[in-house]
């Protein structure tokens, strides 16, 4: 499930890793769905960037994550109670927290729905808007570091495929040590220590997993992680009592910050900004509060471009119907020679009555010039001296003709009447009585025009 | 605040119309689609088909300015046949004048001929037709004669074009 950032309108997203004191800043530019980093200097955001957004995060510490799973398999339905499952599980009033529904789907069993959230109490969310703004940042996006930090894991190192593939990224830090854990691309849990404690992390991975998975996939990253004998040291110490494959990211110091600049500007399962409400920044109020206008503005266009489309056309069709036309009026004139008498649509009627007139006066001389009766006669002649065939009489004329002829056998008379077949012409041969005491036999040839020829 | 939401109302009353005199024209040109398709290949079945009278019609007129250039008169065909085979046995039973195209009268002769051969009969056809304006047969009657080669009685109907001097 692929959720809107909630700054779609981004094409450049700074991260911020306070770094206990010392910020390291990434830049992210979106490029049609490629993002390009880089480091960046504070001094770069006091430069205004309309379509550039700040994200922080807050510190695991100072937040919360838990799966909730009510036993109700309607999402919709799930949603309203999970406010109030929550509750239950927060020391806390959920009413002083900021929470946020990332991911929500149904249990394995398909009886009930889980639900993702993340949450801090509001007064914690000020102070760390405080502390940001001391430090001169004012970000638009207040992010939770673990889910951050999870979902730019995947990102960057996908996951061992395999069912029940642990996956613990730890994010080694100068005055923090955050440690997510997960299983194949679900996140499962995030945990922070202010030093390393190895028995802590691996007691914490034994309650997540009972049964030690046979795949482990650890993943290091953060400022800590450059420091190499002390940071090896620790992972080396883990590793040998949780064995698993080990990988570093690439630039480990600015992974959080990449990670915040990441989400910012692309659309993910786990968005999240706990910067809303009364504590929404200026900017995003703003880009609210002017949504509806964009959305009738969208539709505006929308209207006029389907009226301006279908009456270009219209314009179009009515061209090609009018040039359509002419091209027909234009050939019946040819034909009939005057314009008067052209009714719409009737072009071809009145110029087939035309040509008639015309082809009956032109009789004499197409007769003439083409002879059809004299290649006829001609035809009929040699083919009756070929075959044999004495004519007794014949009568021929443009349309049809008629030979009565005698041939010692019907089949020279057959083979005289299939000659005449052609083009032009089709007979057919009927015998006859002969007379009494001639053996040959007497027939009829008709004959009609196959075709008028003009 | 207000003022703002009124504008909002207005912006989404203006878009909606759009929208729907939009949507409204798309399903109007839908449904003419198929009629205006039709129509376009009804015209150009038309087309071609007046396409094929137009070559008919250049035709003709070709026809008509070959003739032009022939002497206003045919040659009678008796005199044609006569000058093709002297002293055969002919008699002109009928000549009559139709009208024709503008400026031209077709002239029909209907014409005997007795114990004549069929070489000779292909002789006189093959003169009519290479005279200026030509001659072409229309209608022929023959019956045999008991010789080879020979037909007792024939029967010619030929016609040929006049142009009339204005």
């Amino acid at each position: 499930m692929n959720t809107r950032t909630p700054t779609p309108w981004a094409r450049i997203a700074f991260g911020i890793d306070e770094n206990g004191g010392a910020p390291i800043l990434v830049k992210a530019i979106r490029r049609g769905r490629r993002l390009t980093f880089s480091r960046a200097n504070p001094e770069e955001l006091s430069a205004p960037q309309p379509r550039a957004v700040l994200a922080a995060c807050l510190f695991q510490r100072e937040s919360f994550t838990r799966w909730l799973v009510a036993p109700i398999a309607s999402p919709r339905k799930a949603r309203t109670v999970f406010h109030s499952l929550l509750d239950i599980q927060l020391p806390f009033s959920v009413e002083d927290c900021q929470v946020a529904l990332l991911a929500m789907g149904p249990t394995p069993d398909h009886t009930g729905t889980r639900g993702l959230v993340v949450g801090a109490r509001r007064a914690d969310i000020t102070k760390r808007l405080e502390s940001l703004s001391t430090a001169g940042f004012d970000p638009h996006l207040l992010d939770h570091e673990g889910i951050a930090l999870w979902s730019r894991g995947l990102a960057e190192i996908p996951p061992i495929p395999g069912n029940g593939t642990a996956r613990i990224l730890i994010y080694s830090g100068i005055d923090r040590v955050t440690f997510v854990i997960g299983q194949g691309k679900e996140f499962m849990t995030a945990h922070t220590m202010r030093l390393w404690d190895p028995d802590a992390i691996l007691r914490i991975l034994k309650s997540s997993f009972p049964v030690q998975p046979e795949i482990t996939q650890w993943i290091g990253s953060g400022p800590g992680t450059a420091r190499p004998g002390e940071t090896a040291s620790h992972y080396a110490a883990l590793m040998a009592r949780w064995p698993g494959t080990m990988k570093v990211v690439n630039e480990p110091d600015a992974f959080l910050a990449r990670a915040l600049a990441a989400r910012a500007l692309t659309p993910g399962s786990t968005p999240c900004n706990l910067r809303t409400g009364r504590f929404l920044h200026p900017v995003l109020a703003e880009w609210n509060e002017r949504q509806p206008y964009r959305w009738a503005i969208a539709c505006l266009a929308a209207g006029l471009l389907l009226c301006l489309v279908n009456l270009a056309w219209q314009v179009a069709i009515s061209h090609r119907l009018s040039l359509a036309q002419q091209t027909l009026r234009s050939l019946a004139v040819g034909i009939t020679g005057s314009p008067r008498g052209l009714p719409v649509g009737q072009e071809v009627l009145t110029a087939k009555r035309a040509m008639e007139a015309k082809t009956r006066d032109m009789e004499p001389f197409l007769t003439a010039s083409e002879r059809p009766l004299q290649r006829l006669l001609n035809a009929i002649l040699t083919a009756a001296r070929e075959e044999g065939v004495s004519i007794e009489t014949m009568t021929l004329g443009l349309k049809n003709g008629v030979i009565h002829g005698i041939a010692p056998k019907l089949g020279q008379g057959e083979k005289m009447a299939r000659r005449l077949n052609g083009d032009d012409w089709t007979s057919m041969i009927e015998r006859k009585e002969s007379s009494p005491g001639d053996e040959r036999v007497a027939f009829v040839i008709g004959m009609g025009r196959a075709r008028e020829k003009k | 605040m207000k003022k703002n939401k009124s504008t909002l109302i207005k912006l989404w009353i203006v878009a909606g119309l759009s929208l729907a005199a939009g949507l409204l024209l798309t399903v109007h040109s839908i449904s003419e689609l198929s009629r205006v398709t039709e129509l376009l290949a009804r015209k150009a079945a038309d087309a071609r088909e007046l396409s094929v009278l137009r070559l008919q019609v250049g035709r003709d007129q070709t026809l008509l300015e070959v003739y032009s250039h022939y002497p206003a008169m045919p040659t009678p065909f008796e005199t044609l046949a006569r000058s093709t085979l002297s002293g055969a046995a002919m008699t002109t039973r009928t000549t009559t004048t139709l009208p024709s195209v503008p400026g031209w009268i077709a002239k029909k002769v209907s014409v005997d001929f007795t114990d004549i051969t069929g070489d000779d009969l292909g002789r006189i056809l093959e003169t009519a037709g290479a005279a200026q304006p030509p001659w072409g047969l229309v209608e022929a009657t023959l019956f045999a004669s008991p010789t080879a080669g020979r037909v007792a009685k024939a029967t010619l109907v030929m016609e040929s074009a006049e142009r009339q001097e204005p």
